[in-house]
């Protein structure tokens, strides 16, 4: 029988830091406001980065975009260097990949 | 230490602290601990202390975003009625009434400071519904998204940073008017939250040789009357003039060795006009906006880095380091008003102008922005249109049905077809005001400079060689 709960706890242990490992490979949503320095596109036009001067920390920041609607925006000049936006990104493999990407005022 | 050194140290460490108060007011974080779960939250605990500012707000045009003229607008200077933003026509966006509720207001109503005025069912008298975090939050990235808080906003910080409004706070409208960054005011955008001297004196930083001033060392504020008036409006509360500060010991041209020609000029030219050598030197201002062209496929090169055209919203047209339109103004402005018939329609109707002329003693020479659009007019009843764009016309491209539904919010009947009509705005320049060694030297305008068309003006010709125009036989006939 103590086998068996040794086992069992074993497991769970396992199971649980499996977790946590499933936790940390998915990365976190950050969230930040700033002023657009530079934009970058990408020769197929399939991707650009911004660099984002942070409010908070005058960190410059590059974020990777790659939806169609905020590449159009770029593309058409509907957002330009100097636009100050709020944007949330994810960190994965040593990018800031944009999850949203707005102006923080106008129409 | 002496006695005497110990009461000077006590005595200046006390004026710094009471300065400092006076300006950015009590620290607010002991009050306003939270945790907030709206923004009425946060309003309710700020009338706690605040109810006579509350009701203080409620009547001023910022609130109301309607006013009495108070006879800044020529033909309706007895005139009983109030308007401002809430009831006037411009040429940008035209107008927040669009939709059979008013809908439009959804988004427009993205600069009024309440909880939430997105229809036409508003209550105007309810304290609990002014979102004060707009205006003196500093920090807590608080911002509004159309009718709604940005889910970026941290309250319980907005709520504990509170102080008199930084130029952020204003700027989050005033920077934007028009729908983005410096569209409407050509010397008014976010440039101006970090600017340097050369691109303003008053409002740059100090640590960049500016004066550090916020909007209020001008606007002067009394009960949350916020003074200042604008070619644009109809109402204001309190008029603003350079010569509120320079005057006496603070006088302009104390130093010149040119000091009497140059104040001599102060009969005729606004400070304005000579320190206001070009507007939108920092960003590039848009100079027309032709809504005809909605629901085209275009392509049209950017200007000054910026889009020209977008297919809900028309054709635009950019400009930076403008030469200003120089035009007489006595204070008062001639004014489209909502539902004024339009007697030529070949010709540009003017949304505003300012009034004045070279007869008149108290005008004087001012700098504008001239910004021309094109937008629809209903075709038989001769007036300017309302149309639903918010959750209309940008969306559907529908013109008939954006009208249809503009009427009904407007109340400004809509007979079923429609033209575009020219329009020409004359936009006051008042701000980013150059250091002196930029501002206009004689040649500019005299001895054969150009920058002043001296005939538009009512002048026969340079007055510095025919005479100013008190000299009544110079004046053009």
């Amino acid at each position: 029988m103590k086998r068996i709960y040794s086992i069992i706890f074993c497991l769970s242990i396992l199971f649980t830091g499996s977790l946590s490992l499933v936790n940390s490979a998915h990365a976190d949503e950050i969230k930040m406001v700033g002023v657009i320095t530079k934009i970058e596109m990408a020769a197929d036009g399939k991707s650009a980065t911004a660099i984002l001067k942070d409010n908070k920390t005058s960190e410059n920041v590059p974020i990777s975009i790659t939806d169609d609607l905020t590449l159009d925006k770029f593309k058409d000049h509907r957002i330009v260097e100097g636009d100050e936006i709020r944007c949330k990104f994810e960190k994965e493999n040593n990018k800031n990949n944009s999850k949203l990407f707005k102006k923080t005022a106008g129409c | 230490m002496k006695m005497k050194q110990l009461v000077a140290l006590f005595l200046s460490a006390s004026i710094s602290l009471a300065a400092s108060l006076a300006f950015a007011g009590p620290d607010h974080a002991e009050f306003l601990k939270g945790p907030f779960k709206d923004g009425p939250s946060v309003t309710k605990a700020c009338l706690e202390c605040h109810d006579k500012q509350a009701s203080d707000f409620i009547k001023t045009p910022h609130w109301l975003w309607k006013g009495p003229t108070k006879g800044h607008v020529r033909g309706y200077e007895h005139s009983k009625a109030e308007f401002g933003k809430t009831n006037m026509l411009n040429a940008f966006c035209v107008s927040v009434e669009g939709g059979p509720n008013q809908e439009a207001r959804g988004h427009c109503t993205e600069c009024h400071p309440s909880y939430f005025w997105n229809s036409k069912q508003f209550d105007l008298s309810d304290k609990t519904k002014i979102d004060c975090l707009i205006c003196h939050a500093q920090k807590g990235d608080y911002g509004r998204e159309d009718d709604k808080i940005t889910e970026f906003a941290d309250l319980d910080k907005a709520a504990a940073s509170v102080s008199a409004p930084t130029l952020r706070n204003c700027g989050f409208c005033h920077f934007n008017g028009g729908g983005d960054n410096c569209v409407k005011h050509g010397d008014l955008e976010s440039s101006l939250n970090t600017a340097d001297r050369s691109l303003d004196v008053h409002m740059a930083v100090k640590a960049k040789g500016g004066q550090g001033f916020t909007c209020q060392a001008c606007h002067v504020t009394k009960d949350h009357r916020i003074a200042g008036a604008s070619t644009m409006m109809a109402t204001y509360d309190g008029r603003v003039f350079c010569e509120d500060c320079h005057n006496g010991k603070n006088a302009p041209h104390q130093k010149s060795r040119n000091k009497a020609i140059l104040n001599n000029h102060l009969k005729t030219v606004a400070c304005q006009t000579c320190h206001i050598a070009y507007f939108a030197r920092g960003k590039a201002t848009r100079m027309s906006w032709d809504w005809s062209t909605v629901g085209k496929n275009l392509k049209i090169p950017p200007q000054e880095g910026r889009a020209t055209f977008d297919n809900s919203k028309g054709t635009y047209s950019w400009a930076r380091n403008v030469v200003p339109t120089y035009m007489w103004y006595d204070g008062t402005i001639k004014r489209y008003m909502k539902g004024e018939k339009i007697k030529d329609p070949s010709k540009p109707v003017i949304m505003t102008a300012p009034y004045g002329s070279i007869n008149e003693k108290a005008a004087k020479i001012y700098p504008f922005k001239t910004y021309v659009g094109k937008q629809p007019m209903d075709a038989q009843y001769k007036y300017l249109s309302v149309f639903q764009q918010y959750k209309g016309l940008w969306d559907t491209l529908n013109w008939q049905k954006s009208l249809e539904d503009g009427a009904k919010g407007s109340g400004l009947p809509y007979s079923g077809t429609y033209k575009f009509v020219s329009t020409v705005s004359y936009i006051g320049q008042h701000h980013m005001i150059a250091p002196k060694e930029e501002a206009l030297a004689c040649g500019e305008c005299h001895m054969g400079g150009t920058r002043m068309d001296w005939k538009a003006l009512g002048y026969k010709g340079d007055p510095m060689k025919i005479g100013g125009r008190f000299a009544k036989q110079h004046i053009r006939k």
